[in-house]
């Protein structure tokens, strides 16, 4: 552990070191962030929120800084594109911020590559950086703010109201096998402004073995709107390790669409402050692993303040030697009187070889509160086999309807046909007879 | 089209069959009736394929064929159709999706093209008038939240969409009220034909007020203790079951 | 609303009721614990020379350890060498009769409602009473023997049947299994041995009660309950101690083994000292409950009212080895003023068709922190293992806390979990509709109260569930009821 510990600093340190010419006004932010990682190491499973998922896998693949320089094949990325009207998109090429595939075509936001706006000595941008975040609460957070390359930068200005979501897309090439992409976004909704976010996560071939990972910082100012709608589906050689921080003002409201459909190893926090009174969030979820694959879902939903309410839902189908992780946490602080909050987590588990940890958690410190969670772990239904096949379907067929019958409420969240269908197609369950 | 001979058959050990004899021809309804506990519910999931029940004895002959050796769906293809006393309800399963995949691979397995989507959705909204099942049920799950009636309106429109060769309607009218009864009865006859055969099982008489059997069977401790034509059923109606099992008994 | 809250306080804060001191004549060992003091416990037992092995062994291993730091628990540090490991009345412990039993000792349980007397029989109740450490009356052991159940103190256990306690104890909770259960495996000073042999349904219920009263005199339970083969048993325990202003250790082990077709029923009733209502003094209650359902569709049940001690920190669990065997845990817990209880269960699924329910109640008052952490493990081999699980959190007042830390492990396809919770307060709209028919705000909060832990209380023996239920009403007096 130690001598690959060692060696992922000194890169790290390099690789900062390339990014400070010129000084992206980061630097020592930067530096305080490595240190923070050098106090910190990598996550171990004695650390209460890596508990289940393990690194090591991660770090044996040792992965290396992407080159800086790629050829793009501007055509195959542009039929990854949403076919649907935007008000924007934004590219993002084995980390690389694609500018001539960029576009923005709406005059309430602002979008581009978060490295331009520092390079343009952007107040606002330097401000906001790691104003979430801290230096980070684990290793990989601190070393995100070390080390990030690039990312976007989307600001829907006060009051602007999207007639059409904002893309933004991340592909990952042959060329970033054996890389590490660390990228961060920051996300802006200024107040009363209403906005859609479409994110895709996508390797251009199977096989593709690279490390997406990410630090969000989004913030909702008063009665802000954001839907954000993220499908991670990467290859099943890829890792993805997503911290996702989410800060409400009053009235705000986010809803958080996420799938976790490909990846051999996946991770995605979501941290959901409220920050004022009568703001709302909403995060649904769905997680699929099959052969060799984990996926892990943290939810860090903070309620400090009063009057706020929040709505999670999250379901998983483990197939094959798929494991799977749920953390889902709410918290309700002493001042925050009047909070909502239901948090719902469900699995299906068809495989003798699979494995589901799953730890909903409720810390609550204020009385004047209605607060719930459940989890399942159980089966297709027996009695719902017979009755479809009694109607004629095979097994094959009922268990196919049946496991998408489980995660359709979640699914019907992305609203979007051609999401839902980009979804399906990736989303098989032809092998599920063969396991069970 | 349906021949069972001496079957008998047990749950967990218990004997609960102990012994059928039954012909139906194409055309004819039979009713089976019976108090409850007597076999009348086990003999129709063990004609649809159920899990759960061992036959110890006896066979099943479904147009020339051993039915009991067949798979749920197998059977289902060969046009056999339960009815069930309570639908399963199937959360996130649309019921137009689940309809049209059943309608599809019953058609597969007849070496039949797939129906189009235009003309399953004239065919399902014409049935479910017919059943007066409301249209917004079609777009919502499985039996997810619907009413007892609602629930059985949609058994019968299952039927009607897959048009069996033998129907068994396993205590549909339980748990309905007049009206109810009435349209799902009215559904019911409406599928009759001539090379259709029903199997009607109630603990009632009252469903038979609407549906006209050909024959009735008494059913009473795993065996038909008395078969006769529709006027069985109303001496049912009029003397209960005692007198009958007592005389078998006897 | 602060002013019905001002006003279930006022209430709340009534003396603890079984706050007084018994003086009785005591042979005590100066504080402190070193090899020669667990020479010392086990000579004064007159212990096989094994058990001393093991005590020593324990205590060995016990020196190699750290005391568990657990993120929700707050509490000044316990001083293992300030406390005494051994205490016993003087009085001679061989009683032929009540008459012989200590008077003011008799007149001690009369003040708790405990009285050791012929209604007991009628009742059907055996007592086994301690006395601090010792056990100093015993009362019914002939019809038990008859039926050929052993009841009887752990030292007298180990004099009379030392093969059959070396044959199950530690079977259970090795005394490596956790800091507390290492330091009782040295140093138990007493406890209850029963063994229920085959085919035998125990006559009676047995049950216990546990006084804490020397000062600074931890006490280190050991209890052992055996069913063998088809046999059933019902065993309560119920706790009070007298007020006390310095923090005392409880640190108890109990193991339960239950082997085929076995049925043991453990039933708690636990009121120590929690301390006063600024958050001095009250017990440090760190409990290892452990049952083994080792045999085919054996079935064990612990059921706990907790609404004492300054600190708790317990998890009676099952481990479900055995075929169809059966594991439920019922609990209410109450805290209030600066308690934190920690508490909850885990149940471990190893036999095929293994089920387990749990339902844990907690009732959080005034600045006290109460946290439900279980753990629900399917192991791969558990082929269609069930768990039910429950946890409903009840606030009073503003400035608690309730915690739920469920933990679900699954490696079994055919498993079904189930895991609900909710965390909510006494419900205005509740309230408002038993005052308008006329209950008094108090009353009403109590019958809501009462109504929100039936589900446990209706697995309590009768005699204990009404005890339970008035437990309930003087610990939450006046903020409910």
């Amino acid at each position: 552990m130690n001598a690959p510990l060692e060696e992922y600093k000194s890169k790290a340190r390099n690789s900062i070191e390339c990014l400070m010419k010129p000084d992206d006004g980061l630097f020592d932010r930067r530096l305080a962030a490595l240190a923070r990682f050098e106090e910190l190491g990598y996550p171990n499973p004695r650390l209460e929120a890596w508990r289940y998922t393990s690194v090591e896998g991660l770090l044996k693949q040792d992965f290396a800084t992407p080159p800086a320089d790629i050829t793009v094949n501007q055509l195959e990325v542009e039929t990854h594109f949403l076919k649907q009207p935007l008000a924007g998109r934004l590219v993002f090429v084995d980390g690389l911020y694609q500018a001539q595939l960029s576009e923005c075509q709406h005059t309430g936001i602002k979008i581009s590559s978060l490295k331009s706006a520092l390079a343009e000595g952007n107040r606002r941008v330097l401000e906001a950086v790691g104003s979430q975040t801290g230096l980070g609460e684990d290793g990989f957070a601190a070393l995100n703010l070390a080390g990030f390359q690039d990312g976007a930068l989307i600001q829907v200005l006060e009051g602007g109201k999207l007639s059409a979501p904002i893309e933004l897309l991340h592909l990952t090439s042959r060329q970033a096998t054996g890389c590490k992409i660390p990228t961060r976004h920051l996300i802006l909704m200024e107040t009363g402004a209403d906005a859609e976010l479409i994110e895709r996560y996508q390797s251009l071939e199977e096989g593709i073995g690279s490390f997406n990972h990410l630090v969000y910082e989004i913030s909702l100012a008063e009665s802000a709107q954001l839907t954000h709608k993220r499908l991670q589906m990467e290859s099943d050689q890829a890792y993805h390790l997503s911290d996702i921080h989410i800060a409400l003002q009053a009235r705000a409201n986010y809803r958080g669409v996420n799938a976790a459909v490909g990846s051999r190893w996946s991770r995605t926090v979501l941290h959901n402050r409220f920050m004022q009174a009568d703001a709302h969030c909403e995060l649904d979820g769905l997680y699929l692993v099959s052969d060799g694959q984990l996926s892990d879902y943290h939810l860090d939903v903070d309620h400090q303040v009063p009057h706020c309410t929040s709505r999670e839902n999250f379901k998983g189908i483990l197939r094959g030697s798929g494991r799977a992780v749920f953390d889902g946490l709410i918290q309700v602080g002493e001042l925050a009187q009047k909070s909502e909050a239901h948090l719902h987590n469900a699995n299906l588990m068809l495989s003798r070889r699979a494995e589901v940890d799953t730890k909903p958690q409720l810390m609550i410190l204020a009385d004047d509160v209605v607060c719930s969670h459940g989890t399942t772990v159980g089966q297709l239904d027996q009695q719902a086999m017979f009755y479809m096949r009694s109607r004629g379907l095979n097994e094959e067929q009922a268990k196919r309807l049946l496991c998408q019958g489980f995660i359709a409420d979640v699914v019907e969240r992305f609203e979007d046909p051609e999401l839902i269908e980009i979804l399906n197609q990736r989303v098989s369950f032809q092998e599920t007879l063969a396991e069970s | 089209m349906l021949s069972i001979k001496s079957l008998t058959a047990n749950v967990e050990g218990k004997e609960i069959l102990r012994g059928i004899d039954l012909e139906i021809k194409p055309g004819e309804v039979h009713a089976i009736m019976g108090p409850n506990g007597s076999g009348k519910s086990t003999l129709a999931h063990i004609l649809s394929g159920r899990d759960g029940y061992t036959v110890t004895g006896g066979e099943v002959s479904y147009m020339g064929i051993n039915l009991l050796q067949l798979e749920p769906e197998e059977r289902a293809q060969k046009g056999v159709f339960l009815a069930m006393q309570y639908p399963v309800e199937l959360p996130g399963v649309n019921n137009m999706t689940f309809l049209r995949e059943s309608m599809n691979s019953i058609r597969k397995a007849r070496g039949e093209p797939e129906i189009d989507t235009l003309s399953f959705m004239k065919q399902v909204k014409e049935k479910a008038r017919l059943v007066k099942l409301d249209e917004k049920l079609l777009k919502r799950s499985v039996n997810a939240g619907f009413s007892g009636g609602e629930k059985k309106r949609n058994e019968i429109l299952q039927m009607a969409m897959l048009e069996p060769n033998l129907a068994i309607l396993d205590e549909t009218d339980s748990g309905l009220d007049i009206d109810a009864l009435r349209t799902v009865a009215d559904g019911v006859n409406m599928l009759r034909s001539a090379d259709r055969g029903m199997i009607v099982v109630t603990h009632y008489q009252r469903l038979l007020d609407y549906i006209e059997p050909d024959r009735v069977h008494v059913l009473a401790g795993g065996r038909i203790i008395r078969s006769g034509g529709k006027e069985l059923a109303l001496e049912l109606e009029a003397k209960g079951y005692g007198w009958l099992l007592e005389e078998a008994a006897a | 609303m602060s002013q019905t809250t001002t006003e279930m306080e006022e209430l709340i804060e009534s003396e603890y009721a079984q706050g007084f001191v018994t003086k009785i004549e005591s042979d005590t060992f100066p504080p402190g614990l070193s090899e020669a003091v667990v020479r010392a416990i086990s000579a004064r037992k007159d212990e096989p020379e094994w058990m001393l092995e093991k005590r020593l062994e324990a205590y060995r291993y016990w020196l190699t350890m750290e005391k568990p730091e657990w993120a929700k628990i707050n509490h000044p540090p316990v001083d293992f060498q300030g406390i005494s490991y051994y205490s016993s009345p003087k009085r001679p412990v061989a009683l032929e009769s009540l008459d012989q039993v200590d008077p003011e000792l008799l007149a001690t349980y009369e003040k708790l409602g405990i009285p050791i007397d012929e209604q007991k029989a009628l009742a059907g109740v055996a007592v086994d009473a301690v006395f601090d450490s010792v056990s100093v009356a015993t009362t019914f052991r002939e019809s038990l023997s008859e039926a050929g159940v052993i009841f009887c103190s752990m030292s007298e256990a180990l004099r009379e049947y030392p093969e059959l306690v070396r044959r199950y104890m530690f079977s259970v909770v090795p005394y490596k299994d956790n800091f507390f259960a290492a330091l009782n495996s040295a140093v138990f000073s007493d406890g209850t041995f029963v063994f229920i042999p085959k085919g035998v349904k125990c006559p009676m219920e047995l049950s216990t009660y546990f006084r804490i009263n020397e000062a600074r005199t931890g006490q280190f339970e050991r209890t052992l309950i055996v069913a063998e083969e088809a046999g059933e048993v019902s065993y309560l325990e119920g706790c009070t101690a007298p007020m006390r202003d310095e923090n005392q250790l409880h640190a108890a082990v109990v193991e339960l083994v239950a082997l085929d077709d076995a049925k043991i029923k453990y039933s708690t009733v636990q009121n120590w000292y929690p301390g006063d209502m600024q958050g001095r003094g009250g017990i440090y209650n760190f409990v290892t409950k452990r049952g083994d359902c080792r045999g085919d569709r054996s079935h064990i049940s612990w059921t706990q009212v907790e609404t004492g001690s300054a600190v708790t920190w317990k998890y009676p669990s099952c481990i479900l080895r055995g075929k169809d065997s059966v594991g439920e845990f019922y609990s209410v817990a109450v805290t209030k003023g600066y308690q934190q209880a920690d508490t909850g269960t885990k149940m471990i699924h190893i036999g095929e068709n293994s089920r387990s329910t749990i339902v844990s109640k907690g009732i959080s008052a005034m600045k006290s922190s109460n946290t439900y952490r279980g753990l629900v493990r399917v192991a791969a081999k558990a082929e269609n293992a069930r768990n039910h699980t429950r946890c409903d959190s009840l606030l009073i007042g503003d400035r608690c806390a309730a915690h739920t830390f469920p933990y679900i492990e699954v490696k079994n396809p055919t498993a079904q979990v189930e895991h609900e919770a909710t965390t909510s307060k006494v419900s205005e709209d509740q309230l408002f509709y038993c005052r308008q028919r006329g209950l008094s705000e108090e009353d009403a909060v109590s019958m809501i109260i009462n109504g929100f832990c039936k589900e446990v209380f209706k697995e309590l023996p009768m005699e204990f569930a009404v005890e339970a239920q008035k437990l309930l009403a003087v610990s939450l007096e006046g903020a409910v009821g």
